[in-house]
């Protein structure tokens, strides 16, 4: 059975009346050539370069050991949610001298609880997956779009399937890399990845309601964004970037005496079980902090084996000092083990994030079936009755 | 009634089976788990599977084989059967575990050293690596004759007994026993699953004593593979199977009809069958014995063959075995004097190269003169007389001679021949056997229907031996191949009404001796057993063998025989061809096997399996 039937009267509404110029080969796999999460962490600290403000009580030294506080102690982290996307270029409408890509995009997040054993689960209600259209409603006509939009909500499938406006606005709307004035393949991927942001936001919304009960921490993927500006969002969970923005400069005072560091100054010097300081980003509502997890003398570069941490900080206060080391430490005790081997971001990874990762990509379609499994059904009427005009 | 209940019993279980494993649940990565967690009426069936089926690119399941992974904290063996739901016609597959793998989303040892800290992390990590263990599993049969190969994410639970049956094809084996209302099912010992179940393993007895096939061989290395005590269980389960009853009825073959042949080939291991042991019986023993329902008992009806020796000259009811010698009223002394020995003689010199057949051709001569009582030779009767004062001495001293057989020829057939019956013997030979010796060929060319004969051959020289062995089978086939014949009246000397049993058993271990591969050296008697090995079950000659490397027999024996079990073996000789038709993971789990536990193949089982046997019942002399 074709798992993209159901998909077909969406597409038929969307070829009824423009013109298709359908990907060769049908759906082809949209690649995002740079990498996603730097670039996400460089629009999320756009215009925040220069980094002036500690946010932690203690200041008295720039880097501080945090030597490992491993489960067997203290079970800190038990949760980790990730998100993924896989987006498919399945064509192009045309409507007089209008045009916009349509993209298949697979969506999925989903939170690993991991037990005091060290045991993990994905319960389902922790895990979410969504199939989604993505085309410019501004350059089709309403007709084609009401005609589409009434197809999908006529189809009760598993996963669900939505149909997105790329020109909606989000949390990036304004961003110079990601506005509106952006290429609409572009604009449409970073759509993808937005919906599915917004899937894991809420799986972290449900969980941090069930936080107060547990106590547990939650470790999410990737840095935070405007998207975790809400109430519900002031506590108990850590953003874990594990490739960075390199832009920032550091302004750091001592006794009268100005410094200043690029990261990779900063970086350089920071010792294995170490962290920086905690540092404000923006309004104060985000602190952050570098933290080296993996010894530098193995790796191949001196940026790598750091990864950064973000906290939420809706009191815009200076955070206590002992939390923080208290969750890098937990934080250097998860490096064993690690996806060596499996992602090229492995020495600043978190193993059950990358488990989160796993599980939401295993169940995605394969390319062979998603290929297979989604035609334009127009095109083989349109191209008899061609031959016949 | 009784084939109506039974048949709604298997229907019953059959469903059970189906339903037990219908349950659905996602624990895969990649899928969720049930919301259900540990409550709701699915929550049982979930328990019952301990796994599902996987199938992927580089391995996918086929009509032959299917993989399945484990659920944590659940466990199995090689040998387990398994029951995997056929979505596709809700029938149920059977199979039996080969192997088992752990495999984790490490892409290589180095990783795992890395991911350890590089080395330097000895604690246990923060998150375990993930990984699973999955078994790969021979298909058995389906309960609906479905061979498609069984679907990924398939429910996969442990079989219970009937499932194990009807894997197995025992279940076709019962209905028959049902439908002819004879017993066919011979208990063969116990299956006992990682789970705890367990299952009787039926031989089908048409495959065992015929007409079907027939023959057991039984393999493996000495101590550990408990090859002797399994022939005298088997015997004994096909014994007792022959006297059940089934619906009232018995078959026509009963216990009292064949006869058994057991040739000691070791200390005095089967010296006392027709005792009880010293000691109770252990509970765990009597549990198993009844499982099996069987009943633990020695063997009736027992003679036992004794070989004379050096002392029995002196002492003549003094046999040449190991003590304690079995009471004389059970026991009868053989010997062989040259005229026993007359057409026995190619036998006792076997061994002895023979490249031109000279000592063939003397042989020959010999045995033709002595058996028509040719001029000159009348007076020949003795071991003495032949060597010493028969025309082979004159011919020997170059004074004429027959043709082209030369003198020095006869003179080391001599030599050979006072080798054999003077200086290199046990006793075994004698110049005139005493009033109460016996030959072997005496007592079983009249051997009757349930008795049991065990003929001692432990202290006896391997040229002896073959020679007794020899005579055993040769007796024993010439009894069933003259059945119908007519022969001499012998008056008040013979048993005018005699009838000889419906079937023989011999078992004799060291089979490699008698009948040595072809890579080997010959074997006087070679040719008598690859007769019976291949035309006995039509006349009721079944061969029970023992030894511990299958490879060292002939393949035509090992090739006619329907039913092999094997103990643990060396994996040198799991690499020899006589074993190329097992999986090599069931090979391997061969040179594992504990003491007791043996792997079975019969014409019935789509596969091997693993058994395990009560001790045989009776006294174990040390």
């Amino acid at each position: 059975m074709n798992p993209f039937e159901s998909l077909q009267p969406t597409l038929a509404a969307l070829s009824d009346g423009p013109e298709i110029l359908p990907a060769t080969g049908q759906a082809q796999e949209y690649l995002q050539q740079f990498d996603v999460d730097e670039h996400y962490d460089r629009i999320r600290t756009e215009g925040e370069k220069t980094v002036r403000e500690v946010l932690e009580v203690r200041q008295n030294r720039i880097y501080v050991d945090v030597p490992p506080l491993p489960r067997t102690s203290k079970h800190v982290f038990q949760y980790f949610v990730d998100g993924s996307v896989k987006t498919f270029f399945l064509g192009t409408l045309v409507e007089h001298d209008r045009n916009t890509p349509v993209l298949l995009g697979q969506i999925g997040a989903a939170a690993i609880k991991r037990d005091d054993r060290g045991n993990v689960q994905i319960r389902s209600k922790d895990f979410r997956r969504e199939t989604i259209v993505l085309l410019n409603r501004k350059q089709i006509s309403s007709a084609v779009w009401h005609k589409a939009e009434s197809a999908v909500k006529d189809v009760s499938t598993s996963p669900p399937i939505r149909l997105v406006d790329t020109r909606e606005s989000d949390a990036y709307s304004r961003s110079r890399l990601l506005g509106r004035s952006i290429e609409q393949r572009s604009r449409a991927a970073h759509k993808a990845n937005w919906e599915m942001r917004v899937l894991e936001t809420e799986l972290l919304r449900n969980l941090l309601a069930r936080h107060d009960k547990s106590g547990a921490y939650i470790a999410i993927d990737g840095s935070l964004g405007k998207e975790f500006s809400g109430k519900e969002f002031n506590r108990g969970f850590v953003g874990i970037v594990k490739n960075f923005s390199k832009d920032h400069v550091f302004h750091l005072r001592s006794h009268r005496r100005r410094v200043r560091l690029s990261l990779f100054q900063l970086l350089a010097s920071l010792k294995v079980n170490g962290r920086t300081l905690a540092f404000a980003r923006g309004d104060s509502s985000v602190a952050f902090w570098y933290l080296r997890i993996r010894e530098q003398q193995y790796l191949d570069y001196p940026l790598m084996g750091v990864m950064k941490v973000e906290y939420p900080n809706p009191s815009r206060q200076p955070l206590d000092s002992e939390l923080v080391d208290y969750l890098s430490r937990a934080l250097v005790a998860e490096r064993t083990v690690t996806p060596h081997g499996r992602d090229q971001r492995w020495h600043a990874h978190l193993y059950p994030i990358y488990l989160a990762e796993q599980a939401i990509k295993n169940g995605f379609y394969s390319d062979d079936v998603l290929q297979a499994g989604i035609k334009w059904p127009e095109l083989k009427n349109r191209n008899r009755t061609r031959q016949q005009r | 009634m009784e084939d109506k209940r039974n048949s709604s019993k298997h229907m019953d279980q059959s469903e059970a089976v189906e339903k037990q494993i219908s349950g659905e649940v996602q624990v895969a990565m990649g899928q969720a788990t049930s919301d259900k967690d540990s409550n709701g009426p699915d929550d049982q069936q979930f328990h019952s599977a301990i796994g599902r089926a996987t199938a992927t690119e580089r391995s996918p399941n086929s009509s032959e084989q299917f993989s399945f992974w484990l659920r944590p904290n659940h466990s199995l063996n090689p040998f387990d059967i398994m029951a995997a739901r056929q979505q596709l016609d809700e029938s149920v597959t059977y199979g039996l575990v080969t192997n088992i793998h752990h495999s984790t989303d490490a892409p290589s040892h180095l990783s795992n050293y890395i991911a350890n800290d590089f080395g330097e992390h000895m604690d246990e990590p923060n998150t375990p690596r993930q990984g699973t263990n999955v078994a790969d599993v021979s298909v058995l049969a389906n309960s609906r004759d479905t061979y498609m190969p069984i679907q990924n994410e398939a429910l996969v639970s442990f079989a219970d007994e009937d499932g194990i049956h009807r894997g197995l094809g025992i279940d076709s084996m019962k209905q028959k026993e049902m439908d002819q209302c004879v017993p066919i099912c011979v208990p063969a010992g116990l299956i006992e699953m990682s789970n705890g179940t367990q299952a009787v393993a039926l031989l089908d007895k048409e495959y065992v004593l015929g007409p079907q096939s027939a023959h057991i061989n039984i393999s493996g290395i000495s101590g550990l593979a408990t090859k002797t005590s399994y022939a005298m269980f088997l015997i004994q389960s096909l014994l007792q199977t022959m006297d059940r009853q089934i619906e009232g009825s018995r078959d026509h073959l009963r216990s009292s009809d064949v006869a058994v042949v057991l040739v000691n080939v070791k200390y005095n291991d089967l010296l006392a069958i027709d005792q009880e042991p010293d000691e109770r019986i252990d509970s765990e023993q009597l549990k198993m014995w009844n499982r099996l329902g069987l009943v633990p008992r020695p063997f009736d009806n027992v003679t036992y063959l004794l070989p004379v020796g050096k002392e029995s000259q002196q002492y003549s009811n003094r046999a040449n075995c190991y003590q304690p010698q079995p009471e004389p009223s059970k026991s009868k002394l053989y010997a062989y004097e040259l005229m026993d020995c007359v057409d026995k003689l190619d036998a006792m010199l076997g061994a002895i190269p023979d490249e031109y057949s000279v000592l063939d051709a003397i042989v020959s001569l010999t045995r033709d003169a002595l058996d028509e009582g040719q001029e000159g030779w009348e007076n020949v009767t003795t071991w003495n007389d032949l060597i010493h004062s028969s025309p082979l001495t004159k011919w020997a001293e170059g004074k004429g001679g027959p043709g082209a057989i030369q003198a020095r020829s006869i003179q080391r057939f001599f030599r050979y021949l006072r080798k054999v019956v003077h200086h290199r013997t046990t006793g075994l030979f004698v110049e005139t056997r005493d009033q109460s010796w016996v030959t072997v060929e005496d007592v079983l060319s009249r051997i009757q229907g349930g008795s049991t004969y065990v003929v001692d051959i432990a202290k006896l020289h391997d040229n002896e031996q073959t020679l007794v062995f020899g005579d055993i089978v040769r007796t024993v086939y010439g009894v069933f191949s003259g059945v119908g014949e007519m022969g001499m009246d012998l008056d008040k000397f013979d048993q005018t009404d005699y009838n000889p049993p419906k079937k023989v058993i011999i078992f004799v271990d060291e089979l490699n001796k008698y009948a040595p591969s072809d890579r080997g050296k010959g074997s006087p008697i070679l040719e008598d057993l690859l007769e019976i090995s291949e035309r006995g079950r039509s006349m009721g000659v079944v061969l029970a063998s023992a030894q511990q490397f299958s490879s060292a027999v002939h393949d035509r024996i090992i090739g006619n025989t329907a039913t092999k079990v094997y103990g643990r073996t060396a994996p040198t000789e799991l690499s020899q061809s006589s074993y190329r038709f097992l999986n090599d993971d069931i090979k391997m789990h061969l040179t594992r096997l504990a003491k007791g536990e043996l792997v079975v193949t019969h014409p019935i089982y789509r596969q091997p399996i693993k058994i395990k046997f009560p001790q045989p019942f009776y006294q174990q002399l040390q």
